[in-house]
């Protein structure tokens, strides 16, 4: 395996292609993203988001960042609990998925509460000690270096502040594995055939679950970038996995 | 319970309460002041769950890593019991925590008035909503008359089996007294009051 490759979905590419390829699977899909976010899952990826905001520890006058943050669920959510006193930062590697949920910000009626910047994880453009919570949802998975991205997380969090990974995962018992792995190699690019006329990328997707870290090693690989009291719940017996750690 | 299921059981009581809330704006107002504090409820032996108070609404969530300002807890019954009286305050309840927080938060849960058939209808339509809604107030209604039933039975434990509270007739010759009393002490008062008054009236005669 070269020093050099990483992983996209289950090819090996080169390091510098992968944001390129990513970038293209998110270009496709972002125009029925949240459609097919709510067929996928069959609306539970709601619940998921709810379980996560519930999570954040937020209160009026704080600050957010969230990244990956895709067509802005977790950062409305967020922006209700900081209010107009608050900062919430929506930011997103991909300029289509950006522009989608700053226009849904916009629609929600948030004002200057509401800011969004194009971001790529492994290099936080903001001050060290910035945010009172950092949050990705379904992001960390595609993000080349894993280990960079959190270890900026950390940094630009103030002391006590926390970050929130919500990211699919790994089922725990071998009876939902099978269903799940049916589910996600036969069904998700079908649908993502007929409704997003986008086999690959959702083939993508499922490979790319595949690739992500479990549960424990995640948690493990956020307390080697520094973070304290980390843990995770599962949902939907370890498909989804919202790990936290704080900043000491 | 999976994490799912009690998020959507808190979601529908969230709707409920937000329902509720939109058609009672002193309650909403006085919850504006509660925005950014974290009220626990343990429903011993149920489930945990966390009240968020916001600008405009209020959040039901599972309770996380943060401490909660304020705790009430009980016990399923006693909890029922207390919001089917309307009053948080007093018996089954604990609370702890932030006192003044708790207070103002059993006060606003107990004059709160869930509508879950408003909270269900963009969820499963309104024929559905309306089912359900129907199902919950009969429930409700059941369980205010259990827990009216159950007050009463114990009531009548305590008088008829162990004798520790007395029959409402037997207290009557009690009142009785009680009122002759009180009657006997105003006229005592009234009889005082107009001594003093010829008192003080013979002494300013007698200085004049």
């Amino acid at each position: 395996m070269s020093k050099d490759s990483t992983d996209f979905g289950f090819r090996r590419v080169a390091v510098e292609e992968k944001a390129k390829l990513v970038r293209g699977v998110f270009d496709s899909v972002a125009g029925k993203y949240d459609l097919m976010n709510d067929l996928m899952s069959f609306g539970i990826h709601r619940l998921w988001k709810r379980i996560t905001l519930a999570r954040t520890g937020l209160r009026p006058g704080m600050r957010a960042l969230d990244l990956a943050g895709g067509t802005g669920d977790l950062a409305a959510g967020m922006l209700r609990q900081v209010g107009r006193e608050g900062l919430v930062v929506l930011s997103d590697i991909n300029a289509q998925m950006l522009i989608r949920g700053r226009d849904r910000l916009i629609n929600d009626g948030f004002g200057a509460e509401a800011q969004s910047a194009q971001v790529n994880a492994e290099m936080i453009p903001f001050a060290d000690n910035s945010f009172d919570a950092v949050t990705i949802g379904f992001g960390l998975r595609n993000v080349t270096h894993k280990e960079q991205a959190l270890a900026e997380m950390l940094r630009v969090l103030k002391p006590g502040g926390r970050a929130l990974v919500l990211e699919f995962s790994h089922p725990r018992h071998d009876l939902m594995k099978k269903l799940y792995d049916l589910y996600s190699f036969k069904a998700l690019p079908l649908m993502g055939k007929l409704v997003a006329g986008d086999a690959e990328s959702y083939q993508y997707l499922a490979e790319s679950i595949r690739m992500h870290p479990a549960q424990d090693t995640l948690k493990g690989m956020m307390e080697a970038a520094g973070f304290m009291r980390c843990d995770y719940l599962n949902m939907s017996d370890g498909i989804v996995a919202l790990h936290w750690g704080f900043k000491a | 319970m999976t994490p799912e299921i009690a998020e959507l059981a808190r979601l529908v009581l969230e709707r409920a309460c937000n329902a509720a809330l939109e058609a009672d704006p002193a309650t909403r107002e006085e919850l504006r002041g509660l925005a950014g504090r974290r009220i626990r409820i343990e429903l011993k032996g149920l489930f945990d769950l966390d009240l968020l108070p916001q600008s405009d609404a209020l959040i039901v969530a599972g309770p996380g890593p943060d401490a909660p300002d304020a705790v009430l807890r009980a016990s399923p019954f006693g909890f029922l019991r207390a919001r089917m009286r309307g009053d948080l305050m007093h018996g089954d309840i604990e609370l702890t925590g932030d006192p003044h927080l708790a207070v103002r938060t059993a006060r606003l849960l107990g004059g709160l008035a869930p509508d879950l058939e408003v909270a269900l209808t963009p969820h499963v339509g309104m024929l559905l909503a309306h089912q359900l809604g129907r199902v919950w107030r009969g429930v409700n209604d059941e369980l205010h008359r259990f827990t009216e039933h159950r007050l009463q039975d114990t009531a009548d434990d305590l008088r008829d089996e162990t004798g520790l509270a007395p029959h409402r007739a037997e207290l009557e010759p009690w009142f009785d007294a009680v009122d002759r009393m009180r009657e006997g002490v105003d006229a005592l008062e009234a009889r005082l009051r107009r001594l003093e008054e010829g008192f003080e009236r013979s002494r300013m005669e007698t200085s004049a």
